[in-house]
């Protein structure tokens, strides 16, 4: 689905608060309020943007927050991956190039969970080689404003930093 | 101020709003036979404390940024900090992590096109000092991306 100037600036607001009224985006945006309705629901249907709560792992008791690099034997990569994404665990599971053929983001209430999810868990898993793990110990940034949308982000990061005063 | 204790009222208004943000408060509160104001408040609290966010998630690959990378840094002692903030300023820097083992930092990076992640590993991280060396994993496909994490 291709994107113009209007959804662009419809994805800026809702990214920054994803319960910016339908008024307040048609007055600032200078349209009715019935085309906001329409576009924020094809771009919802059409999975350019999905509008949700999140929550911050560390401040509602997931302790642990790690990133796993496996490196997978090539003919049990496909069912690795459909395994670990069965993982609660596992909320972020890419497939990539270079050293190692999949990263996941891992989030477990303690560091306890997080060793049975290594030792017990992960050995029923066919084709992994080996594994690395860097647990995370404090979260310097974490935006979901993918598309650097010039005018919002350049305030946001402005306010946040006070280097930029 | 006290540490801010999560109550099951809390974890249900968060699950309906990881299902959908823009929930009507008044729905929230007919489904948990509670008060629209007490909803109200809840939620306004549990933004207030950053427990919760209620942003619009898009899809990289759905809005013209088709290159997606993992990257982890090994920097100089003591100069993680500063390093992290610098990294954190990027617009291209999707998250900033600190972390222990193979890497003291992994950060998350959204761009076009390969060619704006060769500029962005070779002059914007180069332009950071105490960088000492980079493993970069390029996301060929997102199998997984969950983030109703905290309720359960």
């Amino acid at each position: 689905m291709p994107l113009d100037e209007l959804d662009r600036q419809i994805l800026a607001y809702l990214q920054e608060d994803g319960r910016t009224s339908y008024v307040t985006l048609a007055s600032a945006l200078g349209v009715s309020e019935g085309t906001i309705r329409k576009r924020v629901r094809r771009l919802e249907q059409e999975n350019v943007v999905q509008i949700i709560g999140v929550t911050d792992p560390l401040k509602v008791g997931l302790d642990t927050v790690a990133y796993v690099w496996f490196e997978i034997e090539r003919m049990h990569l496909e069912e690795a991956i459909e395994c670990l994404k069965l993982l609660e665990e596992v909320r972020y599971l890419i497939v990539t190039t270079g050293s190692h053929d999949l990263v996941a983001m891992v989030v477990v209430p303690s560091r306890e969970d997080l060793v049975r999810l290594l030792n017990d868990e992960l050995s029923t898993i066919p084709g992994i080689v080996s594994t690395q793990t860097s647990i995370v110990l404090k979260i310097h940034k974490q935006t979901y404003d993918w598309a650097p949308f010039p005018k919002i982000t350049e305030a946001q990061n402005k306010e946040d930093c006070p280097a930029h005063g | 101020m006290a540490k801010y204790v999560l109550d099951d009222t809390d974890r249900e208004i968060i699950e309906l709003l990881q299902q959908d943000g823009r929930m009507p408060f008044l729905t929230i509160a007919n489904q948990l036979g509670l008060a629209e104001g007490t909803v109200r408040r809840r939620v306004a609290r549990l933004l207030d404390e950053g427990i919760l966010r209620i942003v619009g998630i898009t899809d990289p690959f759905r809005i013209g940024l088709y290159t997606v990378a993992i990257v982890g840094l090994k920097v100089e002692r003591g100069r993680i900090d500063p390093i992290a903030n610098a990294l954190a300023e990027l617009p291209e820097v999707r998250s900033v992590a600190l972390s222990t083992g193979n890497f003291d930092l992994v950060i998350q990076v959204a761009v076009k096109n390969n060619d704006e992640l060769l500029t962005f590993l070779i002059k914007k991280l180069s332009e950071i000092p105490g960088i000492l060396n980079t493993g970069t994993s390029l996301v060929l496909k997102v199998a997984k991306e969950d983030f109703g994490w905290g309720v359960n």
